[in-house]
């Protein structure tokens, strides 16, 4: 009996020994209602999502007087979402912010501007910002988050944090930093030593539009046609092993992938897209009419470029680069993007790490 | 002699599937702390090209519509969006509300209505290559959910001349309907987050799935377009893709739901259709890939690994075997008892990679809970083994029966997620 009564008690143990650990697994099993990973299926990776969210949940809280008539009758404002984010609608007689407690830096409400309004320098807004109108925001303002309904300036040393999006146009002073997302529906002009992630506009102008030298253009310039040793692979594509390296006014036709680096000589022209498995040097003047993609990435000066511009690094353009245009807007990206005054671009510029204009870039 | 012919075999076994624990733990520390590669997901404004959006379809009438409709509402430029969903010879409905959709959509969807020829998802997608002018091709299974941004994505990369194929992650939707589901969820996750998206990084071969991708029309035509003679016509394009030196691209962000078998039945058909192409394609394209100039050491090596994938299972099946004969017949010698316990510690230990794999899938994705179901896997693990086993020794043993070489569609349920 007792023999018995200790193997089962081993046995028992055994058990307890090999089934214990699996009990959450159990536990977990017998849940009901397992969700699958969640895939946000309406994200369009569209670059305005936090700006319309915003924008509805400010109209989702205004319904009496709805956010429009606060803005058109220019009521001013104070109270609580419905999240408990505290609020103010105001009304500027001045045309300038004034804090409630003049000494304070920093804003604790979500701010809704009816009427055009100067920002004095150095405030720092803890919830977004609305304008319903022009707003200029002064030296070093700090915003987590800004929308626009008209334009929007921000001067020297300003920060966003998280985005901003502005109806019309956006223009950035120099030193500012735009942390997240920020886009125009109509233009942006972003000023020397800029620090930005992600830029969209149908007109993205990079320093003051007055000193942006028309992009050298080398239709007009005499190109000769060069044939390259390459392997036909499908269509218009053709692969190169090594390096390419094409004189200056040479032009090619057809699409190339380069398992070395490429240079591209001055005021060339590539009626197709080129791709370098390693380093691109595209020289001043030249025209590409597809997509660049490389691992470096280096375009000087006046270089014209249709298509998407990827480098997997880093990438540096040069004063009066025309990137895309207004027929055809493009995304110029790379976890690194450094662009000198003077270049403009149509579409997306999405440095994925740092982007910067002029200067350089710490890393 | 015969003693020293079973050591060194299990030595032999033991070294193989060391090195696949070793590559499973490579990718997923790759995946945990190495820089990440997702090159083309932030294009997000080009001039989009023209696409066809291909959609195989036998007797799918429980699931076409759905798709048709989330197809419909993708942000892509209406008039440079096709959809072509192939009605293969179906018996059910899938015609009938194939030409309900093209009759209310005709700019947009033009139906392709397969009423013979050879069967499988490779000669449909064959027949229907002949009726696209477009040059970027991509595929959707009829269960398949893409959300909106979806189509942009897959066709970004195709903006990089190099490319011939891109491959988009797969989750399984109907994930709470049983055990099964639940376990297919962890392999998934496992599979995309980790293994596609590390091959990705290392600059490897990231492997065409066949379904919520994309191909390049004159790539595809060029290497001989869809093989109808294979089961896998996936990895079959992938690595004559790769051969011909064209790019296979991973894009881990573009995510899209699909139905996973919700019976073992299905599942167990589903993996022996899949280990049956994958010999297929490793008898094939093994030596070529070995000897391919433009690939890098690192490249053909992991291209063999992924090409016998499937006969591993095989190979560790022997291995317990031998060991066990290894211990039975030599079991008094010091190296018998090696034998035993070399197999004993890769299947305690070594097994363990892949399931490793999951659990950083499962950290990766924040699904962390998911993490307690990981036990369970050694039972989905064990059903494979042996599907994958017979599949392959009926395939070695009876090459030219035809029943290896049926195409069997995976089940559909219907049920939809919440």
């Amino acid at each position: 009996m007792n023999e018995l009564l200790a193997s089962t008690f081993l046995f028992g143990i055994a058990i307890l020994c090999f089934g214990l650990p699996l009990v959450p697994t159990i536990v977990e099993l017998g849940k009901r209602g397992a969700r699958p990973l969640s895939v946000d299926r309406t994200n369009e990776g569209e670059i305005r999502h936090f700006a319309n969210t915003f924008k509805t949940l400010l109209e989702s809280n205004f319904r009496n007087p709805t956010l429009r008539e606060c803005i058109d009758q220019g009521v001013d404002l104070q109270g609580r979402f419905d999240d408990g984010t505290p609020y103010r609608v105001l009304r500027s007689t001045t045309g300038t912010f004034e804090p409630a407690t003049p000494d304070s830096r920093s804003i604790p409400e979500l701010i809704i501007f009816s009427g055009s309004i100067a920002v004095p320098a150095g405030l720092e807004f803890v919830h977004g910002l609305y304008a319903a109108a022009d707003i200029d925001c002064g030296k070093k303002t700090v915003v987590r988050s800004l929308y626009g309904a008209s334009n929007v300036q921000l001067r020297e040393g300003a920060v966003v944090l998280r985005w901003i999006h502005v109806d019309n146009e956006l223009i950035v002073g120099a030193a500012c930093q735009l942390y997240g997302r920020a886009s125009a529906e109509e233009s942006m002009r972003i000023g020397r030593g800029v620090e930005f992630e992600r830029l969209n506009a149908p007109r993205i102008v990079f320093e003051n539009p007055s000193i942006v030298t028309p992009a050298h253009v080398s239709d007009s310039t005499p190109c000769q046609f060069v044939k390259v040793k390459a392997a036909h692979m499908a269509g218009r594509c053709y692969a190169i092993d090594g390096d390419l390296d094409l004189p200056p006014n040479s032009l090619i036709h057809g699409d190339f992938v380069v398992r070395g680096a490429v240079t591209i000589g001055r005021n060339s022209r590539v009626e197709g897209s080129i791709k370098s498995q390693k380093r691109m040097w595209i020289q001043r003047g030249t025209t590409i009419k597809g997509s660049v993609i490389s691992s470096e990435l280096e375009i000087e000066s006046d270089c014209r470029i249709r298509g998407p511009v990827v480098a997997s690094s880093e990438m540096i353009i040069h004063t009066g680069c025309r990137l895309g245009d207004e027929m055809h807007p493009t995304s110029v990206t790379a976890p690194y993007i450094l662009i000198d005054p003077g270049v403009l671009a149509f579409g997306s510029v999405w440095a994925r790490e740092r982007g910067r204009v002029g200067g350089l870039i710490a890393r | 002699m015969i003693a020293l012919v079973i050591r060194g075999s299990v030595s032999l076994v033991l070294v193989v599937a060391t090195l696949y624990a070793l590559r499973h733990y490579w990718f997923t520390l790759n995946r945990l702390f190495g820089s990440q590669l997702h090159p083309y997901v932030d294009i997000d404004t080009a001039d989009w090209p023209k696409v066809t959006v291909l959609i195989p379809a036998h007797n799918e009438e429980l699931v076409i519509a759905q798709l048709l409709n989330a197809l419909l509402k993708v942000n892509y430029p209406v008039d440079r969006l096709l959809i072509l969903p192939i009605n293969d010879r179906s018996e059910d409905r899938t015609g009938e509300i194939i030409n309900d959709f093209a009759r209310r959509f005709p700019n947009r969807i033009r139906p392709f209505h397969r009423q013979s020829g050879e069967g499988g998802k490779a000669a449909a997608l064959r027949d229907a290559m002949e009726l696209i002018d477009d040059e970027i091709v991509l595929v959707f299974d009829a269960d398949y959910v893409p959300g909106l941004g979806l189509i942009k994505q897959l066709v970004a990369p195709f903006f990089d001349p190099g490319v011939g194929a891109v491959m988009g992650r797969v989750v399984p939707w109907n994930v709470g309907r049983n055990c099964l589901t639940r376990l297919l969820d962890l392999e998934r996750a496992g599979g995309y987050q980790v293994d596609q998206q590390a091959r990705m990084n290392m600059r490897l071969i990231p492997l065409f799935g066949g379904t919520a991708g994309g191909l390049r029309k004159s790539a595809l035509d060029a290497v001989g377009g869809w093989n109808p003679t294979t089961l896998t016509e996936d990895t079959d394009v992938t690595f004559r893709l790769v051969l011909a030196g064209w790019e296979v691209v991973y894009q881990n962000r573009s995510e899209c739901y699909e139905e996973v078998p919700e019976n073992w039945y299905s599942r167990i058909r589903q993996i022996q259709r899949w280990a049956t192409g994958h010999n297929q394609a490793l008898a094939r394209y093994s030596f070529p890939l070995m000897k391919h100039p433009n690939s890098s050491f690192a490249q053909r090596i992991d291209g063999l690994f992924l090409l016998a994938v499937y006969a591993m299972p095989v190979l560790i099946l022997t291995g317990w075997l031998l060991a066990l004969l290894s211990f039975y017949i030599d079991g008094e010698s010091l190296s018998g008892i090696i034998s035993m316990l070399g197999i004993s510690a890769y299947t305690s230990v070594g097994n363990f990679a892949p399931f490793f794999e999951i659990a950083a899938a499962m950290h990766l994705d924040r699904t962390r809970r998911k993490m307690l179901l990981i036990p369970l896997n050694i039972f989905g693990f064990l059903v494979s083994l042996m599907a994958v086993t017979q599949a392959t020794v009926s395939q070695i043993l009876f090459p030219f029966w035809r029943g290896s070489s049926i195409w069997h569609k995976t089940e559909r349920s219907g049920n939809r997620a919440a």
